[in-house]
């Protein structure tokens, strides 16, 4: 399903050659900055837990073509920590949390061009995640560390305004819907039963260049 | 274990903040004052297609929680260990199909109903652990909704080229949730529920006319409720579970619109 | 928590000197600012997130009646509540500052019951209202006169509360109690929690104008955020008073708001 979904993509970019002539302002690299409240989402597999959720700061960049009324974009994003979640009480067996990742997003969807306003866009895709998770449990003297993967479902909806002639300003939304493999024991079981939760909403501001 | 299938006198609570919303809204739209129709009115009916992540949410059941120990449903079911044969279970996948009616009013207010229909096609089944030896437990579920959503909003037409609309509301949905579970490959327990509930519906949604009355939609769904929790009605294997069923989640879609009058 | 208000705050004031700095682009030739005030009225669900909370009493419920035969139940529904609400927008250009303040309590009760057999009827009711003001700063596309789609995010200042009673919670015969179905369940009469605190929200919404001076405006907002650890203002099953267990409260939730604005014209 995942190869069929990049590759309806990538037929998409080639399918409107014709059209591509029509497009102004047709290839885009953008830079943004967003925030993140609750990542790693603990209350969704703990539902007891007592906690202060992470903060995260992220900041990528974004590459995007413009088909007439469509548009395929891609990019990576990065994930800082501003604050480690803090556990508040001991049903978890989770003490300190705290969740950086990369993401490597790639959309496709509608855009609505406001003439000479910018533009309003909708889309969905597909998003691979590598998160790093450093954690310590209530068990351990010591903190631990770990990678998670993950692929996911995402939707971003946005709007640009030209500011100057070829570059662009926009603030846009994603959600992003995705959870890794067990990948930590937090229960002293002989398995792993916690999972790497990237879901969440993510809101962003960034300025784009359209170079051609 | 096994329960005893106790019959218990299910009191049906209705939700009248849902129900009053319905009423109101069909009572303004079928029962308008004559004079209204002199208004400049407009009318378009329209299809799609679309995708569903989280279809059913996290599938929770008491089973799960009370006897394998999951927190979120099929999220706090998937466990690994070396040595064992696991299988990751994502979220269900849907794919939701639908088609919608609508009627603008001066252009720049519309009420719009539709009938969608959405069943998981991906995810939703895996192998993993439980208990204390542990063993291994294979898992399956499905989920299948239809839904009546009812919203008003508003319209922003951009010239003749764009209408967006932001439209807020009601819908009336009706889901069918199964689950297994396959305790070590002998032993197998079934669920099927079924039922109702009104949950909130938020819809953004921008046209693009490509004739002066048909035009490619785009549309981000939003539905957040659940009902109340269902006895199971598979009654073969001797078990009692209960579940809710949630229709909660996002939904993107793609579809084209037709216009009765020329916008 | 004061290194945290310190990071919050240089995101704040970065984010705030992009916005200034792109006020300096006069593209377009809109007012030099325009105030406008609005009332909103329209609903949410899931106020404070206690769907999961009734949930897991609800499941208790019917876990209990399972093994006990001649158990009677009545399930905790959560419904929707409405909102009110009214704010202060300033826009200049394609952004907009906005402060607000929205109150919601549900109409219906969150109430259930659990009848052991041959016990007393224990009947649960969950009362919840949250008041807030969103500080939102945001983008909005200007889409024909006082036409607009807009975006925004920003912190909300929460005022909430949630109190959970229960009529008879620990019964001896037959044995009964909440606590010893799930450890994660209260068995107290009451519960009570209330307190401020500072969340986040992401707004999306659409504005037309129906006469010069007023528009109306649909709007939907996401909010996240968790509060600190509230003291239990509590009465135990044996009517002492408990301070404990603390608890936050998680005020993750959407809202949809209809509205009316009218612009002040300096």
């Amino acid at each position: 399903m995942w190869k069929r979904t990049l590759l309806v993509m990538v037929v998409l970019v080639f399918a409107f050659p014709e059209v591509l002539l029509f497009a102004q302002e047709f290839i885009g690299i953008g830079l943004h900055g967003g925030l993140q409240n609750d990542t790693g989402n603990l209350s969704n597999q703990y539902r007891t837990i007592e906690y202060e959720p992470q903060n995260s700061a992220l900041v990528g960049f974004s590459f995007k073509i413009n088909m007439h009324f469509i548009f395929v974009r891609t990019g990576c994003d990065v994930a800082f920590v501003l604050n480690k979640s803090q556990i508040e009480d001991s049903t978890s067996q989770i003490e300190s949390y705290s969740l950086r990742y990369v993401d490597v997003p790639g959309f496709v969807g509608f855009r609505f061009p406001l003439r000479e306003v910018g533009e309003f866009y909708m889309g969905t895709g597909v998003v691979y995640y590598i998160g790093d998770v450093k954690y310590k449990l209530i068990t351990s003297e010591s903190s631990s560390e770990t990678l998670a993967f993950a692929r996911g479902w995402s939707f971003v909806t946005g709007i640009e305004f030209r500011i100057i002639p070829f570059a662009r300003l926009y603030m846009e939304w994603q959600y992003h819907d995705s959870r890794s493999e067990a990948v930590i024991n937090t229960e002293g079981n002989t398995y792993n039963d916690h999972h790497i939760d990237f879901s969440g909403h993510r809101i962003f501001l960034g300025a784009m260049y359209y170079i051609i | 274990m096994i329960f005893p299938l106790c019959k218990r006198k299910e009191q049906v609570k209705t939700n009248k903040f849902g129900v009053f919303f319905f009423g109101l809204i069909s009572f303004f739209l079928f029962f308008m004052p004559k004079k209204l129709f002199s208004v400049p009115l407009n009318y378009a009916i329209g299809g799609y297609l679309g995708i569903a992540p989280s279809l059913g949410c996290d599938l929770q059941s008491m089973r799960q929680y009370y006897f394998y120990n999951s927190q979120s449903g099929i999220d706090g079911l998937n466990r690994t260990q070396e040595g064992y044969e696991t299988k990751n279970g994502d979220r269900l996948l849907g794919l939701v199909g639908g088609i919608s009616g609508k009627i603008l009013i001066f252009e720049n207010y519309q009420f719009r109903i539709a009938f969608n229909y959405a069943s998981g096609i991906l995810g939703g089944e895996g192998t993993t652990l439980y208990g204390s030896t542990p063993d291994l437990l294979e898992f399956r579920y499905s989920f299948r909704t239809i839904d009546i959503p009812f919203v008003f909003g508003i319209v922003i037409p951009f010239w003749k080229d764009i209408k967006v609309s932001f439209n807020c509301g009601t819908a009336f949905a009706y889901g069918w949730y199964t689950n297994s579970f396959t305790e070590n490959g002998v032993t197998t327990y079934k669920g099927k529920f079924s039922g109702k509930a009104f949950p909130l519906t938020i819809l953004l949604e921008a046209e693009y006319f490509i004739t002066d009355k048909l035009a490619v939609t785009s549309s981000l769904s939003y539905y957040r409720g659940s009902s109340k929790l269902f006895t199971d009605e598979y009654d073969e294997d001797g078990d009692v579970d209960y579940a809710r069923l949630n229709f909660s989640g996002y939904r993107y879609s793609i579809g084209v619109m037709y216009y009765f009058l020329s916008i | 928590m004061r290194m945290k208000k310190n990071i919050f705050f240089k995101i704040l004031i970065t984010f705030s000197t992009l916005f200034a700095l792109c006020f300096i682009w006069h593209t377009y030739g809109f007012a030099i600012g325009e105030v406008a005030v609005g009332l909103n009225a329209g609903a949410t669900y899931d106020l404070n997130a206690m769907e999961e909370l009734a949930s897991r009493y609800n499941l208790a419920m019917e876990y209990y009646s399972a093994n006990n035969a001649g158990t009677e139940t009545d399930q905790i529904t959560v419904p929707h509540a409405p909102v009110f609400g009214l704010n202060v927008r300033y826009q200049f250009n394609f952004f907009f500052f906005r402060i607000g303040y929205h109150y919601t309590a549900p109409f219906q009760s969150m109430d259930g019951s659990i009848t052991p057999a041959g016990g007393t009827r224990n009947k649960i009711k969950m009362d919840v209202f949250q008041a807030s003001v969103p500080t939102t700063i945001g983008l909005l596309v200007p889409m024909g006169s006082r036409s607009y789609f807009f975006i925004g995010c920003g912190p909300s200042l929460h005022h909430t509360s949630i109190t959970i009673t229960q009529s008879n919670p620990v019964q001896t015969s037959p044995d009964f109690s909440f606590a010893s179905i799930d450890r994660s369940l209260s068995s107290n009469k009451r519960d009570s929690y209330t307190g401020a605190f500072v969340g986040y929200h992401l707004m999306i919404g659409a504005e037309i104008p129906v006469h010069d001076k007023f528009t109306v405006s649909v709007e939907w907002i996401h909010q996240q955020g968790n509060s600190h650890q509230i003291e239990n203002d509590g009465i135990g099953a044996d009517d002492a008073e408990l301070k404990t267990p603390k608890k936050s409260i998680n005020v993750m939730g959407d809202f949809v708001l209809f509205g009316i604005n009218y612009y002040i014209v300096f």
